[in-house]
């Protein structure tokens, strides 16, 4: 992105931030109409995921004021559509990340105050420490959960990221009549964001307790973020549903956003795994809890356990069990540990084979996180698109190829099924660029580039998506220094 | 006699009716053996003889008068400590009364901690007004000696203040050019230079608050702070310029309360008008963040908060109507 253009949209947010939208808009339309192709595939892309998209509503209105922008100067219908746009964002997030949610609440205010609005400004300004100030706009609860402080960008901090991935050692504790809940986004995707264990008296557990964010294991800040998790918990328990009573021996295994492919085949299966069979050695009237949902890769994972539907019991998110097994944290959050690998190599029977071949590993199928032109790249055979199929038969094709190309994404943990000194080029988003898979990949010895693919347009990154997490790969041909290496591939 | 480890620089212009009550205080204070500079900064009250009478039986030696010419109470305070030897500085302005322990806390935790460069201790805010004295415990809110620190809560009173001589003179002492909060300058060449300070946890002194007499005064006194303020912004890496920006807005929001304490209602919009060009906030987060600062200010020194009156007055609603429309 181009410094002219982050000022121009920092310009924007100014004049929006104090109470011009007008000015705001004009400059905005600037920025579409110069990166116009750009904003066209990243729009077109949205409309053509709406009917599976969770927030399709909010998407809708983020869509149609662009493309009003790109049609004609900005005018009373695009200062309320751009009001509707931030208050939509700010309410999806309010819950959870409320700096963000007063960042949007407080920029819509410009588009048209409304009563709502008031409200729920007066309620963040009263959690964020304006006890007296708050009342200007509203009257407050009297008790608001604390502020959530953040001493630096946790995982999207790069500074303390790479670093090789430790092993923790796995051990067992045992909780008569424990407790554990679960914490879950309030928007529509409502993935685990804290996990709580409690003992019989109610006493928060810290050993197996967890919530975002989540810093790196070496991060300077990490006890401020441990005591905050803790401090946040409570108050996320409010919303509980109600306590499911669970007779004998339950071994209880959560991970944050345990739903997602990642860090269920990452983190949450290798805990499970390793201590499953040991622990219904010694209570065989075992049953299992786990927060990772019931897609096909649970199901596959735990068929292949050994794990019957009837030992299972089956997603509530707040629980207590005559007897509570809590297996404690295999690695840090979001790390690949090596014991955790190798136990799923073994797990997966990956076998090392010649590698030939070059595999594309698509990006996973929801519509969130899109692929901006990999059509086009499949097309002219740049490589073979991984088939579909279980997870054993895609370990299997990794396991044969002697280069893949992976848009950055959770299929990424499948590398660890990848014959030692393939290729691996992971194409990113220049503003995503997590290093998940780093220590994966110096692990399995690959040899891994990373290529960025053109950034996304400013404003559609704050009006179109979520976060840098859900902005699109874009691909396409002749856009990016990605798709520059993409066409020179033989 | 062999020189005292403090000394105890007493600047004071007109401040007669005080000088027995503090003087009195001083002695009962402690054993601790102090050298005593009292300067006259030109005073016409008969201070300097009052002076004179009540120290006439204290010790040959212990204590000594100053004619500081009336330059203003920075060249008083540097004139003061120049002409001492001893190794520690206590001030004290004549006005205000020292509380028990005022010299024998600070003077044991610098000598307990040869680390320290200077040691600071609470202070009772007393009204002359009539109002409820209120304790100013800065430690409590956070403040505390590195530079940020000292830029945010510019917690500091001289009188409750003791320095080593060695820092006071590293940074050259008071700057004599400055007539207003020359005394938050200090700290903050202090902190910049990498002195090392500490929080007394007690009340040292009952500071005297004088009715703001004049509108001028007080607006005096405020710009002279937003000089020392911006003296020490000037030259901040860009990254800062966000937090320096919540300096600026948040020091003048600040004088702006004071004004409006001080009934002072069009000093009190024009320092809002000089405050909102430059305001770090969105806009409908000013309203609310100028109703926090009137609170917690208030809150602060004790005085009465009734935040329907307050927002019920037309001074509210014309600083609205300055943030809103300019």
């Amino acid at each position: 992105m181009a410094e002219a253009d982050a000022s121009l949209h920092a310009e924007a947010l100014a004049q929006l931030e104090a109470g011009r939208p007008l000015p705001a808009l004009v400059a905005w339309r600037e920025l579409l109409l110069a990166e116009a192709p750009a904003v066209q595939a990243h729009l077109m892309a949205a409309a053509a995921a709406l009917s599976a998209d969770a927030i399709a509503p909010l998407r809708r209105l983020a869509i149609a004021l662009a493309e009003a922008l790109l049609q004609s100067e900005p005018g009373a219908s695009e200062v309320a559509a751009l009001g509707a746009l931030l208050r939509g964002w700010g309410e999806l997030c309010q819950a959870e990340v409320p700096a963000r949610a007063l960042q949007h609440f407080e920029r819509a205010w410009a588009c048209g105050p409304d009563p709502q609005l008031r409200q729920q400004l007066a309620q963040l300004y009263r959690r964020l420490g304006y006890g007296e100030g708050a009342w200007e706009l509203g009257a407050p609860a009297p008790q608001t959960e604390p502020w959530p402080q953040q001493p630096c960008q946790a995982q999207a901090c790069t500074a303390c990221a790479p670093q090789p991935a430790a092993n923790r050692e796995l051990g067992l504790t045992l909780l008569p009549q424990g407790r554990l809940w679960v914490q879950r986004h309030t928007n529509p995707w409502h993935t685990s964001h804290g996990l709580a264990v409690l003992d019989r008296h109610g006493a928060l557990q810290p050993a197996h307790c967890r919530a975002y964010p989540q810093p790196w294991p070496r991060c300077p800040h990490r006890a401020q973020f441990e005591a905050q998790a803790l401090a946040m918990l409570p108050w996320g328990a409010r919303g509980l549903p109600p306590l499911q009573r669970l007779s004998g021996p339950v071994l209880a295994v959560a991970e944050l956003s345990a739903e997602h492919y990642f860090h269920w085949q990452g983190e949450l299966l290798p805990r499970l795994g390793r201590l499953w069979p040991l622990v219904q050695q010694q209570w065989p009237a075992l049953r299992l809890w786990h927060n990772g949902g019931n897609t096909p890769w649970v199901a596959e994972s735990l068929a292949r356990l050994g794990i019957t539907p009837e030992q299972t019991v089956a997603g509530p998110a707040h629980i207590e069990a005559e007897l509570l097994l809590v297996p404690s944290f295999a690695a840090d959050a979001g790390v690949l540990a090596p014991a955790n690998v190798g136990w799923l190599q073994a797990f997966w029977a990956v076998e090392p084979r010649p590698a030939q071949g070059r595999l594309w590993l698509p990006r996973c199928t929801t519509p969130r996180r899109s692929v901006l032109g990999e059509d086009a790249w499949l097309q002219v055979g740049v490589a073979q698109p991984l088939p579909h199929g279980s997870v054993a038969d895609q370990l299997q094709h990794l396991a044969a190829a002697s280069a893949v190309i992976a848009p950055h994404g959770a299929g990424m943990v499948n590398l660890l099924a990848a014959a030692p000194g393939s290729a691996v080029i992971e194409l990113v988003n220049p503003a995503y660029t997590p290093p998940y898979f780093d220590s994966l990949m110096q692990q399995r010895g690959l040899q891994h580039r990373r290529l960025h693919a053109a950034a996304t347009p400013l404003p559609l990154q704050e009006w179109l998506y979520e976060g840098p997490l859900a902005w699109p790969i874009d691909l396409r041909p002749g856009a990016s220094p990605a798709a520059e290496a993409l066409a020179a591939c033989p | 006699m062999a020189t005292p480890e403090l000394a105890l620089v007493m600047p004071f212009r007109n401040a007669a009716p005080w000088l027995a009550s503090t003087l009195v205080a001083l002695r009962h204070d402690s054993q601790v053996p102090v050298e005593l500079v009292a300067i006259d900064d030109g005073s016409s009250d008969g201070g300097a003889e009052l002076l004179l009478q009540l120290c006439r039986h204290w010790p040959a030696g212990s204590w000594r008068l100053l004619d500081g010419g009336g330059r203003g109470v920075s060249a008083a305070r540097n004139q003061g400590v120049a002409a001492s030897s001893a190794p520690l500085i206590a001030f004290v302005d004549a006005d205000d009364r020292p509380l028990p322990g005022r010299l024998a806390l600070p003077l044991e935790a610098l000598q307990q901690h040869p680390g320290l460069d200077h040691v600071h201790g609470g202070w009772l805010r007393c009204p002359t007004d009539g109002a409820a004295p209120q304790a100013v415990r800065p430690w409590l809110e956070g403040a505390a000696f590195d530079w940020t620190s000292v830029i945010e809560y510019k917690a500091v009173l001289p009188s409750a203040w003791t320095l080593r001589r060695s820092a006071f003179e590293r940074v050259g002492g008071f700057d004599e050019g400055l007539s207003h909060a020359e005394d938050v300058d200090l700290l903050a060449r202090l902190a910049a230079s990498g002195s090392q300070g500490a929080w007394i946890p007690e009340l040292l002194v009952r500071y005297r608050v004088h009715p703001a007499s004049a509108s001028a005064r007080l607006e005096e006194h405020l710009q002279g702070l937003m000089e020392v303020l911006e003296r020490q912004l000037q030259g901040l890496e860009p990254a800062l310029a966000p937090w320096a920006a919540e300096q600026r807005y948040g020091t003048l929001t600040w004088g702006c309360w004071q004004a409006w304490q001080a009934d002072q209602l069009q000093l009190a919009l024009a320092l809002l008008q000089q405050a909102l060009p430059a305001c770090p906030y969105p806009l409908p987060r000013r309203r609310v963040h100028l109703l926090e600062v009137f609170a917690r200010s208030s809150r602060r020194v004790g005085a009465p908060w009734d935040r329907q009156a307050l927002q019920t007055s037309p001074f509210w609603k014309a600083a609205c109507g300055l943030i809103e429309h300019g």
